[in-house]
């Protein structure tokens, strides 16, 4: 567990100390401040540029210790000035330590340690098996057919390979731990960012709570999965003061922050980079023109064309778009104002006409410009289009203060300290239920037997055979899309796209279902081809689990959809186990492994 | 004073609108759920119009224990279901799980925390029908209530019922098919052990019923009902009825 625990905190430190060894060493820092969050921006790119090395350096995990060791070494020795500035700050650690465990124990609750609620962990994890054994490239299409799609750089992937190449540690714990941290930076953000445009610590403390327990449980996410947009999303909270708070310097330095976000995610990196440009270019009008009620008019336009946008109905065919998936993922205004009361109740309903009330009636302009920028991403969030609910993950910060600064309004007017105390109690109880209707969201879908998980026991045992047997051979494995995502990242054997298979391969699947002779579901199998490794594999394995068998009985349209999938573990049934058992006597087919949830065959070539 | 007095009003207002502020977005949830339940094992439990029932998620099997089933056996031998289906066309029993919404909210937030206990009562201006479960680790306690039932004061037997699917497999003790030696010529017949297994070959895992040893099990194939019958003549109209079900996660455990 310390291992893992190390490497966790390892994503975050080993960055930031390569940025901020190289910017000191270089002397920047005298013409440029650089903040805890520029450093790391500074370190992953350095890192990232350094980790195309990997295919050519066999020593590369070596290599990454030692930059790790020596970074290291000169922090705490010759730049040694945090580990003060540190205790100045015990009471707001303590208070984002005390949420943050809150919040992650609801989480965890009736999940066993360390098994993950992240599905798109899994995909993620499959180019850091990549990384971790000397495959890299800058497109994810090039690394493995789980991607068709370039959405982001490897940047991401490259981040969470490093901690795993350093310190090898178990991943599913590094993936337990990392979450918890992503969830403690999120709070950070969201507390630095009220602490420096309200001055008020009961505003920053009510900004971590709403930001903690609102959580977005579908599609967004910010504070619990940590995914490519939700990192894009804190780091994006942390520039957004120095946006806000402008100095000459921002813009100087900004560019390496652009680069860093478009290359965590093109699209939410984009909109970020565009987002903080706006803030730039409003403090510039604001500066210069001086009037006293230019950025209502500004917030109450934005507000009309929100509302406007909100209506917008674009008749387009979204058929094409990501292999038909889009079509999922596009919601009208009805649907959305549904997930919000999922995520939050009629919490953020009541709390942010409030919060805009009182930030219009206010002077404070900093909060105001804040105000501006929730509208604008909301703008992006209500437009009928496909997968526009995940801008919201970059919204997720301003509006938790917003929802903060109303609630203050109202906890202001409380001259009694008990009914405060009392107040405050009752909300973390409130939101401590809403969060857990939020997370069932997620966590109902994922009921293995009793618990709530993603993977069970039984995967992770046939994972680690797999790896054992047949790693770094020529092998393919064959399943439903479930059971291909979730064991091709633990055992790092390939599949021919994971959960994201091609409709070829779907369409493979689906007709081997419905045969009964064993020579023609193996033929059949065998039609299956990798589009990245061309190569054709010299072991096939068939593996029938649980899940295998919950999709072949969905209907045909849910097998071609990627958005449906087997989510939960599930065990084998008295007709599964019939059915492996009949393959497993013909002579096509040898059984290799087998548990409760699965059984593993092995598809016998024409020479065996 | 003059002063104090708005402070102390504008405080307390303050505070209630917080409160009814706070309670107001608790009433906005909306559920993830439909149905609040309870999860043993594989298993799902849940309270709906017709009784209790068990089930799997996404699976459209269910499980019922119902008064619709329910019966007594007269002196004649003829059934006679604890409720008929003129009780239910002509709406002579009011169901519980027509409940209030704050009962329904309640409901739910204590499902998500496992705390959840699923009740369905009948009643009319005399009688009452109550079900609920007792759960401990993975045996679940059906219990029956009955009250205002003159039949109970009679000598007549009388059965609680779970209905099964017309694919599961009913097993005894010896793990042997029971329901389909060949079929009966009587609707009900005894089976002869004080336990017996429910296991539908699309679903994970499988559930036992145990009888106690004032009860015997008796099977209608026909229908696919199983029931523990019990009998005696009582003293009171009252009368507390158990049917006890043991979940297992997977044919080993049975085994």
């Amino acid at each position: 567990m310390l291992e893992a625990m190390l490497a966790a905190v390892s994503f975050y430190l080993f960055p930031f100390l390569v940025g901020r060894t190289v910017v000191l060493l270089l002397k920047q820092e005298k013409r440029l401040t650089f903040t805890p969050v520029e450093y790391f921006i500074t370190g992953s790119l350095i890192l990232f540029s350094l980790t195309f090395l990997a295919p050519i350096t066999p020593f590369f995990a070596y290599f990454l210790r030692l930059i790790y060791f020596l970074a290291f070494i000169i922090n705490l020795t010759i730049f040694n000035s945090y580990s003060k500035k540190i205790l100045k700050y015990k009471f707001e650690i303590l208070w984002i330590f005390l949420i943050g465990i809150l919040v992650y124990s609801l989480w965890r609750l009736n999940t066993a340690y360390p098994l993950p609620l992240n599905w798109d962990f899994f995909h993620h994890q499959t180019l850091v098996n990549q990384i971790s054994s000397g495959h890299f490239s800058f497109l994810t299409t090039h690394l493995s057919d789980t991607f068709r799609f370039s959405g982001y750089s490897t940047l991401f992937h490259a981040l969470l390979a490093w901690p795993q190449i350093i310190f090898r540690s178990e991943v599913l714990s590094y993936l337990w731990w990392l979450e918890f941290l992503h969830l403690l930076t999120t709070l950070s953000a969201a507390y630095f960012l009220a602490w420096r445009l309200l001055k008020s610590r009961i505003a920053a403390m009510l900004t971590t709570i709403f930001s903690g327990f609102i959580f977005e449980s579908y599609m967004i996410y910010s504070s619990l999965l940590l995914i490519p947009q939700t990192l894009v999303a804190v780091v994006f909270a942390f520039l957004i003061v120095d946006f806000i708070s402008q100095s000459k310097q921002t813009i100087k330095k900004s560019w390496l922050a652009f680069f860093f976000l478009i290359m965590l995610h093109y699209i939410i990196g984009l909109a970020a980079v565009g987002i903080l440009l706006i803030i730039g270019l409003l403090r510039l009008i604001q500066d210069r023109l001086k009037s006293k009620n230019l950025l209502n008019l500004i917030i109450l336009a934005a507000m009309i064309i929100t509302i406007i946008l909100s209506q917008v109905n674009l008749p387009l065919d979204l058929e094409f778009l990501n292999r038909g998936e889009a079509v999922a993922f596009n919601y009208n205004l009805v649907e959305k104002i549904d997930f919000l009361r999922i995520f939050s109740g009629s919490l953020l309903f009541c709390l942010i006409p409030l919060g805009i009330i009182v930030t219009l009636l206010g002077k404070n302009k900093k909060i105001k410009i804040l105000l501006f920028v929730s509208l604008a991403i909301i703008g992006l969030v209500v437009l009928e289009l496909p997968y526009t609910p995940k801008f919201y993950v970059l919204a997720h910060y301003p509006v938790s203060l917003l929802a903060a600064y109303g609630f203050l309004f109202l906890l202001n007017q409380l001259k009694n300290k008990v009914l405060k105390v009392l107040t405050l109690v009752v909300l973390i109880l409130t939101v401590s239920l809403i969060f857990t209707s939020s997370a069932s969201y997620v966590k109902n879908l994922l009921k293995y037997p009793e618990a709530n998980a993603l993977l069970s026991p039984s995967e992770i045992q046939a994972g680690k055979f797999l790896t054992k047997e047949f790693k770094n051979k020529n092998v393919l494995l064959i399943s439903d899309p479930a059971t291909q995502q979730v064991l091709e990242s633990l055992s790092g054997i390939n599949s021919q796209g994971g959960a994201y298979a091609d409709e070829k391969t779907r369409k493979i699947l689906n007709e081997s279902g419905q045969l009964k002779e064993a020579p023609l579901i193996r033929k059949n199998l065998e039609k299956i081809q990798d589009l990245v490794e061309k190569q054709q594999p010299e072991t096939i394995l068939f593996i029938l689990s649980g899940r295998y068998f919950s999709w072949q009985d969905s209907t045909i349209e849910e097998k071609m959809s990627l958005s449906f999938n087997a989510w939960a573990p599930k065990d084998l049934t008295i007709n599964d186990i019939k059915y492996a058992q009949s393959l497993d006597k013909s002579e096509d087919f040898d059984s290799v492994f087998e548990n409760k949830t699965l059984i593993i065959l092995k598809v016998k070539t024409e020479v065996e | 004073m003059k002063r104090r007095l708005p402070k102390t009003i504008i405080s307390l207002g303050a505070f209630t609108a917080l409160i009814f502020l706070l309670l107001f977005s608790l009433w906005g949830v909306k559920p993830t759920t439909t149905t609040p339940f309870i999860q043993i094992g594989h298993f799902r439990l849940s309270q709906f119009t017709k009784g209790l029932a068990l089930y799997q998620q996404d699976k459209p099997y269910f499980y019922d224990l119902s008064p619709y089933d329910d019966y007594f056996i007269d002196q004649n031998g003829e059934y006679e279901t604890l409720i008929t289906k003129e009780d239910i066309m002509e709406g002579r029993f009011k169901i519980n799980s027509d409940q209030n919404p704050i009962k329904k909210r309640i409901d739910y937030f204590s499902s998500l925390f496992g705390f959840y206990q699923p009740i369905v009562t009948y009643q009319n201006q005399s009688q009452i029908i109550k079900y609920r479960a007792e759960i401990n680790g993975n045996s679940i306690e059906i219990i029956r209530e009955l009250s205002g039932f003159p039949q109970l004061k009679q000598e007549m037997a009388r059965g609680i019922i779970i209905s099964f699917g017309p694919n599961d497999y009913v097993l005894d003790q010896q793990l042997n098919l029971i329901q389909n030696e060949g079929e009966s010529p009587m609707l009900w017949e005894e089976v002869p052990f004080s336990f017996v297994f429910i296991l539908n070959p699309k679903l994970q895992g499988a559930f036992q019923i145990l009888a106690q040893p004032y009860q015997k099990i008796k099977i209608n194939k026909l229908n696919h009902l199983l029931a523990l019958e019990e009998f005696g003549e009582l003293r009171s109209d009252q009368l507390e009825t158990k049917m006890v079900i043991k979940i297992f996660n997977n044919f080993t455990e049975i085994k």
